[in-house]
């Protein structure tokens, strides 16, 4: 198990199969801080840095179609103003 | 500095609706909202020329709010909220204006007095995609479900979000992207292109 650094594209990982980016965080971090002199939080960042980079900037909006069925299902009036006296 | 009417009319809806997406029933969502708002007013001093930070206290004092209700009244809100549902008194069952039960009277002036449409005139499908996804929000991580419905129902941004919730925004980006992940797995009999 190891981690890459090139110049190409950041980061590479190896030896993790198909364990998918679901569970890559904790090994990265493993890895990191015992192979690579990194603190645990550098560990910790190096793995969310993996982690989030293949997810597509699409999912960070709200009007995909799983985000426009929860604003239709969420769209509840809110109570009447407290009297703010 | 905005006014806290100002305040409230911008984020009320939303505090309304991530409460009872965190699971709280609608006339529990309403007064936590309302007491909430009543903190923030005694706290408005403290809160001069920071307009930035009062959304993050907001949902910050409605969590700690829905927390201490929770305990107080040693239940389960979503055990509870899905038996009204069962009964045919659902959080839906909160906004009808035929709705004389007890459980319903708190919020019965909310449909008179709001400027949304009644209950009655909504399609008969919010109210089973409702209880589907607070269902489905209720079988994720609570970390997976607070970053998610802070960022769709909440409508904060993720680096709010990382400030909230103490942690990179990496990580807020990854929760909700997993959380979606697994809403779609869980919804996917539902006849929706996610």
């Amino acid at each position: 198990m190891n981690i890459a650094i090139n110049n190409n594209n950041g980061l590479s990982i190896g030896g993790f199969g198909d364990l998918g980016m679901n569970g890559v965080e904790k090994p990265v971090k493993e890895t990191a801080v015992q192979h690579m002199d990194l603190s645990i939080t550098e560990g910790s960042a190096l793995a969310e840095d993996i982690a989030v980079r293949d997810i597509s900037d699409a999912e960070f909006v709200r009007d995909d179609a799983l985000g426009k069925m929860v604003a239709a299902a969420f769209n509840l009036p809110a109570p009447p103003m407290p009297n703010f006296v | 500095m905005k006014s806290i009417e100002e305040h409230y009319r911008e984020l009320a809806p939303k505090l309304t609706n991530w409460l009872v997406a965190s699971g709280s029933p609608y006339n529990e969502a309403c007064d936590l909202v309302q007491e909430t708002f009543l903190k923030v007013w005694k706290m408005k001093d403290d809160l001069q020329d920071n307009d930035d930070a009062v959304s993050g206290l907001v949902f910050t004092i409605a969590r700690n709010l829905r927390k201490n209700y929770v305990r107080d009244n040693k239940r389960l809100t979503f055990v509870a909220d899905m038996r009204d549902a069962d009964d045919g008194g659902s959080v839906d069952g909160y906004m009808t204006d035929g709705d004389d039960g007890e459980s319903g009277q708190s919020c019965a002036n909310v449909v008179r007095t709001s400027t949304v449409a009644p209950q009655s005139t909504m399609p008969s499908d919010v109210a089973y995609l409702r209880k589907r996804l607070t269902a489905a929000f209720k079988e994720l991580p609570p970390i997976l479900r607070d970053a998610y419905t802070l960022f769709q129902v909440g409508e904060m941004s993720i680096a709010e979000i990382a400030r909230q919730t103490g942690v990179s925004e990496n990580l807020v980006k990854v929760r909700i992207h997993r959380a979606k992940e697994k809403l779609r797995e869980i919804l996917s009999d539902l006849r929706v292109t996610f």
